[in-house]
């Protein structure tokens, strides 16, 4: 099972972070220290570590310097309730891979690590499953009653991001940028990526691909629909 | 010879002045210092030429020697005196003034802002007592505004952690039917969000009082508001509230952040006003002198009445529960547009809806 590491000194905090991870799947190591932190990291080698900045023995970034130091694959996110855009920067600097800022939305938190996971190639959720369609990240493939639907890894990967957050729209900007990588100014490719996914999926009944126009693109269930 | 070197003195460090001052508009200063500089020059440089006034004078009157050296001397004499009266005239004010000046500050530093030093002084010193004036003028306006501050935010606080509270003692205290359970936890909830809301609110607006520094760079304004329409989709979703929001991208040259904040207020407010199934118009227009925004919603409108106080701190205008707010937002907005100086044009009636324009210049 997966150990996340939660450093954060407040006790409800705490524990509501260990609750919210534990109904997720994972398995929360709580550590209300950087002493503490630091010696657990070593001890139980967790796939992730979440981070608090205002802890009372050591600043929350010079902890995660230490962490990068210690390991520089392991996934970071710093949670804190500072906010300035300077404490942003810094937390990156030191080698935070994310930052969330204090109230930290449950849900949030939980989709954020588990893209990190995913990024870190770590097998955690990299399954998605609507009905008679499945969803591969390891093997980058989509099957419908078993069978490959043939997906190019563009199709796939626009596919698995709708898919990974059914219902939310995302723009198209935000989906040219992801998995093309830069903002093209032709979104006509787009356009045709998402055409011909809704071609490769025909019988498929379970989700469905829809544009809203002006804003961009989701993946909705259909049995939910209204 | 100290005599001299004192006139001297005094002389050259006046005449020093207009050279270091800065070009302000008080003329009247720079010629005052320039009339008693020449005063200075002439009583050092009378002496100076005093042996040729001598000498020109008594072949031109024929003075015998005698009677010449004695008008020699009160010449000199003269001059010394008046080069002497004029450094310590000068000395003199500047120590009455520096003390006053030194005393207004202290008692700044022990937290007393009544001074006033507008009238008292002259000189140099003139400005340095006005900009004294003025910085106990501004800590006293920033003491009040921090009372106010603490007062404003503990009393808004209040409502939804009494809230809290009362459900959850009710909780504890247990003999609830599930539903009932289930209504106050989802309270619970909602009051939670709100005061999470209520301290983001304040704590951005509180940083944006008074002057700060920004960075602007080049953004896509009309990204920026579609990803800020997102934010609000569930909020939309659940009023199946549909959104008209085509157009093409435009760029401007402001702070992303505020921008940022300030189309997610003005959104909120178009949501929350709207009806059940209505729709929201976002239209973005733009050319090479201006971009200019477009919110128009079509829901409960504001009265007259509301409109004049739309921007005022924690002015809430529906005081029905459905649209509760902390009355922040639009004050919050008012703040970034003057920062980062957008224009705000807000047209609203009654039943028919409220349209928002913001207009950014192009450097």
């Amino acid at each position: 099972m997966f150990g996340i590491l939660v450093v954060e000194d407040d006790f409800s905090t705490r524990k509501l972070m260990c609750v919210v991870l534990k109904n997720a799947g994972f398995r929360p190591i709580p550590a209300e220290n950087s002493a503490e932190a630091i010696s657990l990291f070593e001890t139980e080698k967790p796939a992730l570590v979440l981070c608090d900045i205002m802890l009372p023995d050591m600043s929350g970034f010079r902890l995660t310097e230490t962490f990068r130091r210690m390991d520089a694959e392991v996934p970071i996110i710093i949670v804190t309730a500072k906010q300035a855009p300077s404490d942003k920067h810094y937390g990156f600097m030191v080698g935070a891979d994310d930052y969330m800022t204090k109230p930290v939305d449950e849900e949030e938190l939980v989709l954020r690590i588990k893209a990190l996971l995913r990024r870190a190639k770590v097998a955690f959720e990299q399954k998605l499953k609507f009905g008679e369609l499945e969803l591969d990240y390891t093997k980058m493939n989509a099957t419908v009653h078993g069978k490959d639907c043939d997906l190019t890894q563009k199709e796939f990967l626009l596919l698995f991001k709708l898919l990974s957050s059914v219902g939310k729209i995302f723009t198209r900007n935000e989906l040219m940028e992801e998995i093309w990588g830069a903002t093209d100014k032709n979104d006509h490719t787009l356009n045709v990526h998402v055409n011909r996914i809704r071609e490769k999926l025909e019988g498929v009944t379970s989700i469905e691909l829809k544009s809203v126009r002006g804003l961009g693109y989701k993946a909705v269930k259909i049995d939910e629909q209204n | 010879m100290s005599k001299i070197k004192g006139k001297q003195d005094t002389g050259e460090s006046l005449n020093k002045k207009p050279a270091k001052s800065k070009r302000k508009k008080k003329r009247k200063i720079a010629i005052g210092e320039l009339i008693y500089g020449l005063i200075c020059i002439f009583a050092t440089a009378s002496f100076a030429f005093l042996p040729l006034l001598g000498l020109t004078l008594s072949n031109v009157l024929t003075f015998t020697f005698p009677n010449g050296v004695w008008f020699l001397l009160f010449i000199f004499l003269c001059s010394i005196a008046l080069g002497f009266i004029l450094f310590f005239l000068r000395y003199y004010v500047r120590t009455i003034y520096a003390k006053k000046v030194y005393d207004s500050a202290n008692k700044i530093l022990h937290g007393d802002y009544e001074i006033n030093l507008t009238d008292e002084l002259s000189g140099e010193y003139k400005k340095i007592g006005e900009v004294l004036t003025t910085v106990a003028t501004r800590l006293k306006l920033a003491d009040k505004e921090k009372n106010d501050f603490i007062n404003d935010f503990s009393h808004e606080l209040k409502t939804p952690i009494v809230s809290i509270r009362g459900f959850a003692k009710l909780i504890a205290k247990g003999g609830l039917s599930k539903e009932e359970e289930k209504e106050y936890l989802s309270i619970i909830v909602s009051e939670s969000n709100r005061l999470i809301d209520l301290t983001a609110s304040t704590l951005m607006l509180d940083r944006l009082v008074g002057t700060i520094e920004i960075e602007k760079r080049h953004f896509s304004v009309s990204e920026q508001i579609r990803k800020s329409i997102l934010i609000l989709q569930n909020d939309w979703e659940k009023k199946n509230i549909e959104f008209n929001a085509e157009f093409e991208n435009f760029h401007v040259y402001s702070n992303e952040e505020l921008s940022s904040q300030l189309f997610l207020n003005v959104l909120q407010n178009a949501v929350k006003f709207s009806h059940n199934g209505g729709k929201i118009d976002v239209t973005v227009q733009g050319n090479d002198r201006f971009v200019t925004v477009c919110i128009t919603d079509y829901g409960i409108g504001m009265t007259e009445e509301t409109k004049s106080r739309m921007f005022d701190k924690y002015f809430r205008g529906d005081k029905s529960r459905s649209t509760q707010g902390n009355g922040l937002g639009l004050a919050t907005v008012k703040r970034i547009a003057e920062i980062l100086n957008l224009e705000l044009k807000v047209v609203s009636e009654p039943s028919k809806g409220t349209s928002f324009t913001i207009i950014f210049r192009q450097n």
